[in-house]
């Protein structure tokens, strides 16, 4: 679901540099007909661009939270705004075009980017094409983009914030497709509980896959949401009826086993382990993927299993021994 | 909240966009452009509206409340157009490129979408009278764009929503898991029981009349279960609870326990078969027309 619908925004997004480009080049036109030729090479010149990232995002989706072929759009326009010569008499009030650019920038960029960007036009608007302009003019124009800037920004907030507590309320994750960490706390206190109520054992699997970061680093959130979603479906696939998995954190899956000594959660271990290492395919090399098993200790509650389980990871060692280190260097001092 | 969290909510920027709403409105006002200055106190009075607390007014009675005021916003602006004075500054214009954000961030999807069409349309023939050559050709094309953009934006949105909300575990009002997480659940622990060699048993609570259950009713029902056995949302009126290793001995107990806390609701209580789903779980309406007719 989530790619049927990262799928359509990118077509959106692709249409939308489209129309600019095609813009551009209408208005290159223009200019050409008009003989304005001093203006004709930002327009003749961003055209191209635009359209070749109108083709781009039409084929292929983008690997970065902050879309480089936005930000390429998003700077191309400013240049345009700020430096493209004023002589054409259809665009005396051109800075109107101006006050798209904040509505345009929301929609293409995360908030704090295009927050950023935003502003930095605003700056360079008022610092090189209003300053002619008397200081009036110029407070309501800020004003206006700031008004325009704080309306696409709560559009943008609000929407995310709908989806994102729909989100949560699901209890799965969206990439995976598992449970989450919710799910999860609320379900260990319930197996915790009912463990010691009918002293049957009860068992845990934590997969680490420690290639995740790195590929999400070098070949981007695409591949490496491909990964763990592969290895996820292989993991659901290899436990057996009535264990349950959850994702822990972006490279930990947790597999839950009720009524299972560790004998059992070493057995599925190695039939996990096994399956991994064949059928789980990493670009970066083979899997290097690590698999812990722990056990509910009698008299343990949920609170200590959980810290427990938080520090059975590997992939957080080096933070839990430099914190235990800075804790030690302290507790002398004091 | 803190003040980092809060800029992750729509507080600030809500709260921005009512202040420089304000501050326009005043500096019009001051100006002496007392026609223009309705749609920024309009727009004011807008997300003042949005922004009231929900502990002074339903969250319903909100959005009716918002969904007026929006209309007089709508009137203002279509109001203005229809003024040549308005396009002598195309500054104050531009407000109107913003017109489908407000709508879609604070109206429900098929109301803004109605809204935001209607408005482009006829914004679409008052620009054409009002403007020409290629500043009505940039206008028209910016207010189209903007009005395309957030509608497919919204409807992207919208669609995800929608498939979340049949995904859902839990009832978005008491925050119980809901039928669709208890049918899961009975699944499991059918299968669990089967193989652990225990029983399942499954309690359902009405409260007295058929009356909506309350918060209050909702927490002292479930203080009265062990973390293992879930309370489910089952319909206003009624609540599931879910009894792994129960026994016929546990369930009359576990019945008289409840009758105890909440001595009004009434309490039905069964074994569950371990091969089939049990009937009121997949046909609810027919057990309480049958409820209803007994």
């Amino acid at each position: 679901m989530n790619q049927v619908f990262s799928h359509q925004q990118r077509r959106v997004t692709a249409g939308l540099y489209l129309i600019l480009g095609s813009g551009m080049g209408l208005l290159a036109t223009q200019v050409y007909l008009a003989g304005y030729y001093e203006a004709i090479l930002l327009p003749a010149l961003l055209t191209p661009i635009l359209l070749g990232l109108g083709l781009l995002r039409w084929q292929l989706d983008s690997r970065f939270r902050h879309d480089p072929a936005a930000i390429t759009a998003l700077i191309s326009l400013g240049v345009f705004l700020l430096l493209q010569p004023n002589t054409l008499s259809s665009f005396s009030h051109w800075h109107f075009v101006g006050l798209i650019y904040p509505l345009l920038a929301f929609y293409l960029l995360p908030n704090g980017a295009s927050l950023a960007v935003s502003l930095l036009l605003l700056a360079g608007l008022l610092g090189l094409r209003l300053k002619n302009l008397s200081l009036e003019s110029q407070l309501i124009f800020a004003f206006e983009y700031l008004l325009l800037l704080s309306l696409a920004w709560f559009y943008e907030l609000n929407i995310n914030l709908k989806t994102l507590k729909l989100e949560k309320m699901t209890g799965q994750d969206q990439v995976t497709g598992l449970l989450n960490v919710e799910h999860l706390q609320s379900r260990l206190l319930a197996e915790v509980a009912r463990s010691r109520s009918t002293q049957r054992p009860l068992a845990l699997l934590l997969i680490e896959l420690h290639q995740y970061p790195q590929v999400k680093e070098e070949l981007g959130s695409t591949s490496a949401d491909r990964f763990l979603r592969e290895a996820s479906e292989l993991t659901l696939h290899t436990c057996r009826t009535g264990d349950e998995a959850y994702r822990l954190d972006d490279l930990t899956l947790l597999l839950l086993l009720p009524n299972t000594t560790i004998n059992g959660a070493l057995v599925l271990r190695e039939r996990l382990y096994h399956h991994l290492l064949q059928e789980v395919i990493c670009d970066l090399g083979p899997l290097d993927t690590s698999i812990t098993p722990l056990v509910l200790q009698p008299g343990e509650n949920w609170q200590q299993l959980w810290q427990r389980i938080g520090n059975s990871c590997y992939h957080t060692l080096s933070e839990r021994v430099s914190d235990q280190l800075d804790s030690e260097e302290a507790s002398p001092q004091r | 909240m803190g003040l980092a969290e809060s800029i992750r909510t729509s507080t600030w920027c809500q709260f921005m966009a009512g202040c420089f709403f304000a501050l326009l409105a005043g500096w019009c006002v001051y100006a002496d452009k007392h026609t223009l200055s309705l749609i920024y106190l309009s727009g004011t009075l807008l997300f003042l509206v949005a922004s009231l607390p929900t502990s002074l007014i339903k969250p319903a009675h909100r959005y009716r409340l918002t969904l007026w005021v929006f209309c007089v916003y709508t009137l203002v602006s279509l109001a203005l157009l229809l003024t040549p004075e308005h396009y002598t500054s195309l500054t104050f214009l531009s407000l109107h490129l913003a017109f489908p954000f407000i709508a879609f961030g604070l109206l429900t999807f098929h109301t803004a979408l109605f809204f935001v069409l209607g408005f482009a349309l006829l914004a679409n023939l008052l620009v054409m009278l009002h403007l020409e050559g290629s500043l009505r050709l940039t206008f028209l094309a910016a207010i189209w764009l903007m009005t395309l953009l957030t509608s497919i934006h919204s409807f992207t949105h919208h669609l995800r929503q929608q498939n979340l909300k049949e995904l859902l575990s839990r009832d978005p009002v008491t925050g119980l898991f809901n039928r669709k997480q208890l049918i899961n659940d009975v699944k499991k622990e059918q299968q669990r029981a089967q193989r652990e060699a225990t029983s399942l048993g499954l309690l359902k609570l009405t409260t007295p009349n058929n009356e909506p259950w309350t918060n209050k009713q909702i927490q002292d029902v479930s203080q009265a279960f062990a973390p293992f056995e879930r309370l489910y949302y089952f319909s206003s009126q009624r609540l599931a609870v879910l009894l792994p290793l129960a026994t016929d001995t546990q369930l009359d107990k576990r019945t008289q326990e409840l009758i105890e806390v909440c001595p009004d609701i009434r309490v039905d209580g069964s074994l569950c078969a371990l091969d089939a789903l049990p009937a009121s779980l997949v046909y609810p309406d027919a057990e309480q027309a049958r409820e209803g007719e007994g």
